[in-house]
């Protein structure tokens, strides 16, 4: 009994020795950080200190993400928008394309390389180059005007409600691919080469049945992982907006992430911040609970590997 | 040889220069404009400068001719893009600077806490035994409504150089698009005298629209060119010259104070009313307002004037417009919407354009067109800087002292002088420029030198100095950014107006945003730092 | 018959497939080419001589390879940067290979003690990984600022390079290493065990060695993440720039820095030498290690 306390002990002594430092930072920089933030979106602050507000901040941000036509309001509804065309488009491109470079397709060494450029390349040099590619002077303007496209005029990519948030979604999806095309091949690769065989056997003789019978019921806890996640960081991911357009993007291709990041490099002033520690809490608070329902369906009804 | 050798150093020594560059957290670089003689066992003073256009070279220069000057210390410049917020932060954690120049001036919230050092003692020097410093100031009570609290004096003007609708005057003389009279010799402008900065410059807006006729139908695409996309705030000035204009000198102040002074004003839905602080947001919404929209909507944001490149191109950054405007050919840009920097920010452009027909640096007769007033009222200009000096509190009152004597030092008309000179820059100080500099200026910077003294018909306003000067702005979260809130923290017409498609939503937005609830937080927050008490 | 009919159905299908499957091909091979013409215009713009060649060219090649913009570059940055270049290269080597390294190691020491020890709070650390990964924290950058501020780690960048493994015990790193240690038997430990080995031995001495694959493949992924990182030094160490955001400020002050185009080009290419030339080398080990599993505890 006295012997397997001391050893409990000393592995408990080994183990915090090896986790006891990145549990401190933790506790400091995560949990101390947003139980600040808590703190925050109760308070008020002026030229005497800070006061409680109770909810003001929150009542505040609230009337304006459901107001109209405010930046708020058109940010709360982007990043929706951007989850689900995620969701529709990149997904299914990131599994076909995956299935091809598993089956070791003509050329998939060469396409494994080049699909990593935008993940070597800094994002911030990217998007630069990518602004000025599509400028006056740029290159593409150079091929439109060449084909006579837009009457032989530049055209306004960034900027025009008509061309601007379909720009950013298409660059987002295009350079999106990176991580998507190691990780999922990778799971492909780990499903034992026997079940491919036992499947042939069974009746299996095309790409579809693969996918829909083999593969996608294998490496579903890799999908979920991506679609629970990407869920969590609806309103935190604020796409390329800010290297194109820095703090002046038009409203209509704002997303929260964004807002955010403008908001604190705009209004500088500590007096705003409790009302955007306030949104915070109340997007975590909407996603939180969404994020753990999805995890829990996606998990009740998802394919079993029988 | 050498080049490659140097770069094959510099990667090399890279990693042993991280120890270093870690210990001592940043430093390093040989660009501070000093030199070995300069620095040898003296006290260095950090000088943070803000780097704009009119560059660096000025101030290195001043820095390394005052250190000569000085046994125990030296001027150390860093260059940085700091403004407003980012110094008051940096203050309020401790700086490593001890002093900033810099193109704003809303440093107001480091007053109550004494975090910088008091300048006052300086307005009664006299830099070269002649005016005082204060006697240059050039709006003395406005600045010093700013400038400090308890009766001290924090901060000291720096520049403060017009912004607007800059023109080549020869080629609108030869293309016949300037103002005639009825011999049809170019007429005199609102001083009456020709052969100065403002002949042939519209009197009405009716004239001005017929300029901008004559050069569109001569084939100009852009008859106004500007940054849309990276630089939309420099169009707020000619907007704001605009509605200065109408609303006259006791209007704007009104616009910006927020106080009619118990005078009935008139508003967007045609009452009339007088405005109290209480009440302030209503001069958002003053007649006047509506029409700046329009202007812009008809003018620097209508298709018919300007390019969609213009309004909208990203890649469209300032050596790029200022390429398209000093091209010669005749469909070139006709106005570039700029300040005092662009024709020293353009320099090395303009030296390689002279190479395609183009004129020498400093040659091109190159012009503000100002927009016309009401009817006896100055012309209206503005800046887009409105800077400011100042030094952090010392302990070391020597150092204190050396920092003051630097300041003195630069104040010197020689000194302004030259800079005006070498670089375009206005400085906020009332100063003469020598014959020696005077001899060196450009065409241009004396164009705009001579309209800036002209102080009987222009005055040049700055957005920074005006929200600096007014306890609403600099005590609350509405901050110094711009004069008005078109939308949620936005500042700047051009994207305002872009957002909200015209200029008739865009005055339903700025109606729809600026309420009496909003404005109740502002003043809240200014009423917790002691102002509009009673 | 109906054995006819269902092979000739099953061939049909087969052939849709197969089409379907080349037709992607096509596409996948396009899309990877297509990631070609961004790298490549920076290049090409690289060499061309100025701005105004930039305009009148933008597609084509340069007149001619003007190697001088890539030396420019750097008496450009010396000159008018308040950090010379050597130094901000030195901060982005140090950042590049610290930050990475602390994090991946931490990671990995806590993703082994998940994945083969039973200890007080192992339940909780793997649940609380999990809810952390789902739940989203948002807009905490301003008491962020707050407490870096009151700890002194705004700024710093030794403070800052040692503080970075935060969330060891989540994200993907995390769910990575775990998923190899998961996979490798105990019986290696209990035989050490026997020999006489302790805890920090079974660790150092076989454990980690056998999941250096996969801890190579993330700090390799963190290096490069790391390296191209600007916004951290934009918002955290302003003083303290590393290469990338002194390209960044480089972009922002081109104009009075007095940068053409092709040069600013020229530093953007010179920053991602670093970075492929470490992908290059590591891009077999990363294509078969970076593998990540469920959210399942």
């Amino acid at each position: 009994m006295q012997q397997n306390k001391r050893k409990t002990l000393k592995t408990n002594l080994f183990v915090y020795s090896l986790i006891g430092y990145p549990l401190l930072l933790f506790a400091v920089f995560y949990v101390a950080i947003n139980f600040n933030s808590i703190l925050l979106a109760f308070q008020r602050i002026d030229g005497t200190g800070k006061h409680f507000a109770a909810f003001d901040n929150f009542k505040l941000f609230l009337s304006e993400m459901f107001g109209r036509g405010n930046l708020l309001a058109y940010s709360f509804k982007n990043s929706i928008k951007l989850y689900f065309i995620n969701l529709v488009i990149c997904l299914p491109l990131y599994i076909l394309f995956s299935y091809l470079l598993f089956k070791k397709c003509f050329l998939n060494k060469a396409v494994s390389f080049l699909v990593m450029i935008p993940a070597i390349m800094s994002g911030l040099v990217i998007a630069l180059v990518f602004v000025n590619f599509i400028g006056n002077n740029g290159a593409f303007t150079y091929i439109t005007k060449k084909l006579g496209l837009n009457g032989g005029k530049w055209i306004n990519l960034l900027y025009s409600e008509k061309y601007a948030f379909g720009t950013t979604i298409f660059y987002m999806i295009w350079l999106s691919f990176s991580t998507s095309l190691i990780v999922y091949p990778t799971a492909m690769r780990g499903i034992s080469p026997e079940i491919f065989e036992s499947a042939k056997i069974d009746g299996m003789t095309n790409m579809f049945q693969e996918l829909w019978y083999v593969i996608l019921p294998l490496i579903y806890p890799t999908l979920t992982t991506f679609l629970i996640t990407g869920f969590a960081a609806i309103f935190t991911n604020g796409g390329p907006i800010l290297e194109f357009y820095y703090t002046q993007a038009p409203d209509y291709v704002s997303n929260m992430g964004y807002y955010f990041t403008k908001m604190i490099l705009v209004d500088g002033t500590e007096f705003s911040y409790p009302k955007y520690a306030a949104g915070g809490l109340i997007l975590t608070v909407i996603v939180a609970p969404l994020t753990i329902l999805l995890k829990w369906a996606l998990e009740k009804f998802g394919p079993t590997t029988e | 040889m050498k080049k490659m050798f140097k770069k094959l150093i510099g990667l090399t020594l890279a990693a042993g220069l991280v120890l270093s560059v870690a210990a001592c957290g940043g430093g390093g670089g040989d660009n501070s404009g000093k030199t070995s003689e300069d620095v040898a066992g003296k006290t260095g003073i950090r000088l943070s400068y803000f780097l704009g256009e009119f560059g660096d070279e000025w101030i290195k220069s001043v820095a390394r001719d005052w250190s000569k000057t000085n046994d125990k210390f030296y001027v150390e410049v860093k260059n940085t893009l700091n403004l407003g917020g980012t110094i008051v932060a940096d203050i309020k954690s401790g700086s490593s600077y001890d002093m900033f120049i810099t193109e704003d001036c809303s440093f107001q919230q480091l007053f109550a806490d004494d975090y910088l050092e008091d300048l006052s003692g300086l307005l009664n020097e006299k830099p070269e035994g002649g005016k005082t410093i204060g006697e240059k100031l050039a709006d003395k009570e406005q600045w010093l409504r700013l400038a400090g609290a308890n009766e001290k004096v924090y901060l000291l003007p720096y520049n403060i150089s017009p912004c607007g609708l800059i023109f080549d005057y020869d080629r609108f003389k030869t293309n016949g698009w300037l103002i005639t009279d009825a011999d049809g010799s170019i007429s005199a402008g609102k001083d009456g005298i020709k052969g100065t900065y403002d002949d042939g410059q519209p009197a009405t807006m009716a004239e001005f629209r017929k300029i901008c006729e004559k050069i569109k139908t001569s084939g100009v695409d852009d008859v106004f060119l500007f940054m849309g996309a990276n630089h939309p705030e420099y169009v707020n000035n000619v907007a704001y010259a605009y509605l200065a204009g109408i609303l006259g000198e006791e209007g704007y102040k009104t616009f910006y104070t927020h106080d009619s002074a118990g005078k009935e004003i008139e508003l967007l839905d045609g009452t009339k009313t007088a405005v109290t602080i209480e009440d302030g947001y209503k001069t958002w919404l003053m007649k006047g307002v509506d029409d700046m929209a329009e202007f812009v909507q008809d003018y620097l944001f209508n298709t018919r004037y300007v390019t969609e490149v213009t309004l909208s191109d990203k890649s469209l950054g300032v050596d790029g417009s200022h390429t398209s405007f000093i091209d010669t050919g005749a469909t070139a840009p006709a106005f570039i919407v700029e300040g005092n920097w662009f024709e020293n920010g353009a320099r090395s452009l303009i030296e390689s354009n002279a190479a395609y027909d183009g004129k020498p640096y400093g040659t091109s007769d190159y012009r503000y067109m100002i927009l016309p007033s009401k009817e006896g009222e100055k012309s209206q200009m503005f800046s887009q800087t409105g800077g400011a000096v100042f030094a952090v509190k010392q302990n070391d009152a020597e150092k204190a002292a050396a920092i003051k004597d630097f300041i003195r030092y630069m104040l010197k008309d020689e000194i302004m002088g030259k800079v005006t000179a070498d670089t375009g820059m206005i400085w906020n100080y009332n100063y003469t420029i020598p014959e020696v500099s005077k001899a060196k200026m450009t065409v241009f910077t004396k164009n705009a030198y001579e309209m800036v003294q002209d102080k009987s018909n222009v005055t040049v306003h700055a957005a920074y100095i005006d929200t600096a000067a007014t306890p609403i702005y600099a005590y609350s979260s509405l901050g110094s950014s711009g004069l008005m809130l078109f939308s949620e923290l936005q500042y700047s017409i051009i994207p305002a107006i872009r957002d909200a498609k015209n200029a008739a939503k865009l005055i339903e937005g700025i109606k729809g945003y600026n309420t009496a609830q909003r404005w109740s937080g502002y003043l809240a927050q200014a009423r917790t730092y002691g102002f509009y008490n009673n | 018959m109906k054995n006819k009919l269902k092979n000739k159905s099953r061939s049909a299908a087969d052939m849709v497939s197969l089409v379907v499957f080349w037709f992607l091909w096509a596409a996948l091979i396009l899309y990877a080419l297509s990631m070609l013409v961004l790298p490549l215009y920076m290049l090409g713009t690289s060499f061309k001589a100025d701005n105004l060649e930039c305009m009148k060219n933008p597609l084509g090649f340069p007149k001619r390879l003007n190697w001088d913009n890539y030396n420019q570059i750097f008496t450009i940055f010396d000159e008018k940067m308040d950090v010379s270049i050597a130094s901000m290269i030195g901060v982005s080597v140090l950042t590049s290979v610290l930050k990475p390294f602390l994090g991946v190691f931490f990671t990995t020491l806590f993703a082994y003690v998940e994945a083969k020890y039973d200890f007080f709070g192992k339940k909780f650390y793997f649940n609380l990984g999990i809810v952390l990964m789902i739940l989203p924290i948002v807009g905490n950058l301003p008491s962020a600022m707050q407490i870096n501020k009151a700890l002194g780690v705004y700024d710093n960048l030794f403070m800052n390079v040692i503080t970075s493994p935060v969330g060891c015990f989540y994200g993907t790193n995390f769910l990575l290493m775990y998923g190899a240690f998961k996979v490798i038997p105990w019986d290696y430990a209990e035989a050490a065990f026997i020999d006489g080995a302790g805890h920090y031995t079974v660790l150092f001495r076989i454990y980690l060695r056998m999941a250096l694959p996969q801890a190579v493949v993330l700090f390799v992924l963190g290096f490069m993440g790391t390296w191209n990182d600007y916004s951290t030094y934009l918002v955290w160490l302003p003083s303290t720039p590393n290469i990338s955001y002194g390209m960044y400020v480089f972009y922002q002050k081109a104009n009075a820095y007095r940068v053409s185009l092709p040069q600013l080009m020229a530093g953007f290419t010179i920053v991602m030498v670093p970075t492929i030339a470490i992908y290059c080398a590591t891009q077999k080990i990363i294509n078969s290690k970076f593998a990540i599993g469920g959210l399942k505890g």
